[in-house]
């Protein structure tokens, strides 16, 4: 049983094996610590790298990630759950960066995908499991990778942070599955509401004439409002939108504030990049193309929606 | 004798067509036109004015499908490209799916036609020249995009003739069957250049104007291969560059082929709006419009590859608007002399008389009608059936 690496990655069929294994106790330690794990997974929006091999501590982490879920499953909130399986993949974004060939093919695995070497140092994988994994955002976008033979061939960088949004996905999905908690959980689940936030704090209330707006950004804000984790094309097309309506900057961070990987800097670096870049709203076949189309309302340019009726 | 009783019948078109598609129902090998793990999809018929009248049908087994449509002999049937646990299930999220084939719909609406620019005939026909721009889309589809990038092989690929103005290519088998919508999307974005970033492939800042070279993976190498291609054929024109820019080009062409093979496109001094441009045309014309051409018109029909529950075209079933059959193909190699209106017609050629609307010349079954122009004529039975589907005639009563 290699412990560093079950710690490194908690969703590995190896932990797995290794927490079925441990009867993990529901004691107040166990508790305890999860919801410290949590408390500094929210704080920061992201987990620093374990740097130790003491095996106690490599194991409390792994149970801390197990306990972490099930808390969160039972919390029921999309928005807490969003933002540990981001804190939580980043982190492991960060070992991933310190594997050689060999371990981040291990990894590829565990999500069923498999990786061969490529030229120049490169790698490849399957299309499939490319797509299923890499992030939504147009920097990931098929059409400028390099495909043969039904094989993408990725940098390492571009490697890693597949991996890291696979690793997230996974956290982020399984999340929902708890049903029937034991009442340890659920009590952890209660306290962790009132100590948190249950949902994103918007920053202050932002005015909108929504009812003008076109479905497919009515369906945007609807998701960014339930704290959905919404891909980056999505939320391109989003601020791009709203900048164009001549919404402010400064609003526009704020309608961003409820995602669950919100950053204030980050967001207010992207969304001032595309104010003063001047991007247009794409036209409705662009917004297709990113997936996100709501309703065939047949505009032509979702900044048309509303003034031809 | 058959002849008689037809023309003293009062016979509405509708009766007429169906009685014939009936025959062919009742004729056709079952296990033929039951698509692979038939109980698991969804099925959708269509009358004389509507494609999908029904849908959510479900048949258990081929002999079930037959029968079905020997019964109800439909004007259209289309089945699920997807899989469900319960295929008759309603609504939608009570199918349970289970995943499905990948699917690609090329139809002449799509396309631009030259036939249609120059007046030729109206947008609704299809003539020969429609059917063989379709045909060399579809063949590009498979030889330049699906075998050497998605790395399938040709057994796995199957076309079939729609039945009426283009060709559908499916894909079956465990890598796409799990395929989300949007990796769908991303497939067809792929095929037809969308969203293609061309600071990822050329470097305009480098003093060589370093680019991709004829062999550099994905879209570099096609854009590549296509430039020189059009230098070899100084058909510049045809992809709509700018004369002067293709002149300059042409007047280098040596030195330009040479570099570009090297991946240097710095032979031709260009400004930058002049490298958006020829980028913009290479990428147009290496690419399959799966999306339709704006302007052209036409439905746009790239949903049929990311919507994960949309019906398609039965194989071997009648298409209601032409009376062909939706034909499939040996291997996809046989799309080139493949013919529809030769290959995919199954009526007879016993006479029918039919009032014909305007009708341009067309050639099927080995013969050659019209034009017509407000006239009676006595049509084989194929032809007869062709020009009432497409409301082009009516019977002679």
């Amino acid at each position: 049983m290699d412990l560093l690496y079950i710690s490194h990655y908690p969703f590995s069929a190896e932990a797995k094996e290794f927490i079925r294994s441990r009867k993990i106790g529901l004691g107040y330690d166990s508790i305890d610590s999860a919801k410290k794990h949590i408390h500094e997974a929210m704080a920061k929006g992201e987990l620093a790298k374990l740097e130790t091999r003491v095996e106690s501590v490599l194991e409390r982490d792994v149970i801390n990630y197990a306990l972490a879920r099930a808390i969160l499953a039972a919390t029921g909130s999309r928005y807490l759950a969003g933002r540990y399986a981001v804190a939580k993949s980043k982190q492991i974004g960060k070992y991933l960066q310190a594997e050689d060939e060999a371990g981040l093919a291990k990894v590829a695995a565990e999500f069923g995908a498999e990786l061969h070497a490529g030229s120049g140092g490169k790698f490849e994988m399957r299309f499939p499991d490319y797509l299923r994994y890499a992030p939504k955002a147009r920097e990931y976008k098929l059409v400028n990778e390099s495909l043969k033979e039904g094989r993408v061939q990725l940098a390492r960088n571009s490697l890693v942070r597949v991996l890291e949004e696979a690793a997230r996905m996974h956290i982020e999905a399984a999340a929902g599955e708890m049903t029937g908690a034991p009442p340890e959980i659920k009590k952890a689940a209660e306290e962790l509401k009132t100590s948190l936030p249950r949902e994103a704090p918007a920053l202050t209330k932002v005015f909108m004439s929504e009812e003008s707006y076109p479905p497919c950004v009515k369906k945007l804000l609807e998701r960014l409002r339930l704290s959905d984790n919404l891909p980056h094309v999505a939320r391109f097309y989003l601020a791009t939108f709203l900048l164009n309506t001549g919404m402010k900057t400064e609003d526009v961070i704020k309608v961003f504030s409820t995602a669950p990987d919100f950053n204030e800097a980050t967001t207010r670096y992207q969304v001032e990049y595309i104010a003063k870049k001047g991007y247009k709203v794409p036209a409705c076949s662009g917004v297709e193309s990113y997936g996100i189309c709501a309703e065939a309302c047949r505009v032509g340019s979702p900044l048309r929606y509303g003034k031809r009726r | 004798m058959a002849d008689d009783v037809q023309l003293t019948m009062a016979n509405t078109e509708e009766q007429f067509v169906r009685r014939l598609f009936q025959g062919y129902y009742e004729r056709i090998d079952a296990e033929r036109l039951a698509p692979k793990e038939i109980a698991k999809r969804e099925f959708g018929v269509g009358t004389w004015t509507k494609k999908i009248e029904t849908r959510h049908l479900a048949f258990k087994g081929p002999q079930e499908l037959k029968s079905y449509l020997t019964r109800n002999p439909a004007f259209y049937i289309s089945y699920s490209a997807a899989y469900y646990e319960f295929p008759d299930g309603r609504p939608m999220q009570r199918k349970n799916w289970q995943g499905a084939d990948l699917i690609f719909d090329l139809d002449a609406d799509h396309l631009r036609l030259e036939c249609v620019e120059k007046g030729e005939h109206a947008k609704g026909w299809v003539c020969g020249k429609c059917i063989s721009v379709v045909k060399d889309e579809t063949m590009r589809l498979i030889e330049e995009f699906l075998v050497p990038d998605f790395g399938f092989s040709k057994s796995e690929i199957s076309v079939n003739f729609s039945g009426n103005r283009g060709f559908h290519v499916h894909i079956a088998g465990e890598t796409v069957r799990q395929m989300s919508g949007w990796a769908r999307r991303e497939v067809v974005d792929y095929i037809s250049g969308t969203g293609l970033n061309d600071d990822r492939i050329f470097h305009m800042d480098s003093p060589d104007r370093t680019g991709p070279a004829p062999d550099s993976p994905g879209w570099g190498g096609k854009m590549a291969r296509r430039l020189i291609q059009l230098l070899e054929t100084g058909k510049f024109l045809d992809i709509g560059l700018e004369p002067k820019l293709a002149r300059r080009l042409l007047k280098k062409k040596e030195e330009m082929t040479a570099g570009v093979r090297r991946g240097k496109w710095g032979a031709v001094k260009m400004t930058g709006a002049e490298y958006d441009q020829l980028c913009w045309r290479l990428r147009e014309s290496a690419s399959v419009p799966l999306e339709g051409i704006e302007g052209a018109g036409g439905e746009v029909d790239a949903g049929v590859t990311f919507d994960v529950s949309r019906l398609i075209r039965l194989p071997e079933s009648l298409h209601g608007e032409t009376g062909l059959a939706a034909k499939k193909l040996g291997r996809a190699d046989d799309l080139p002399s493949f013919d529809p209106m030769r290959d995919a017609v199954v009526f007879g050629s016993r006479p029918v008389r039919v009032k014909c609307r305007e009708v341009p010349k067309f050639e099927m079954g080995g013969g050659e009608f019209g034009p017509f122009s407000d006239e009676d004529a006595e049509l084989p039975e194929f032809a007869a059936i062709y020009l009432i589907c497409k409301r082009k005639a009516t019977l002679w009563k």
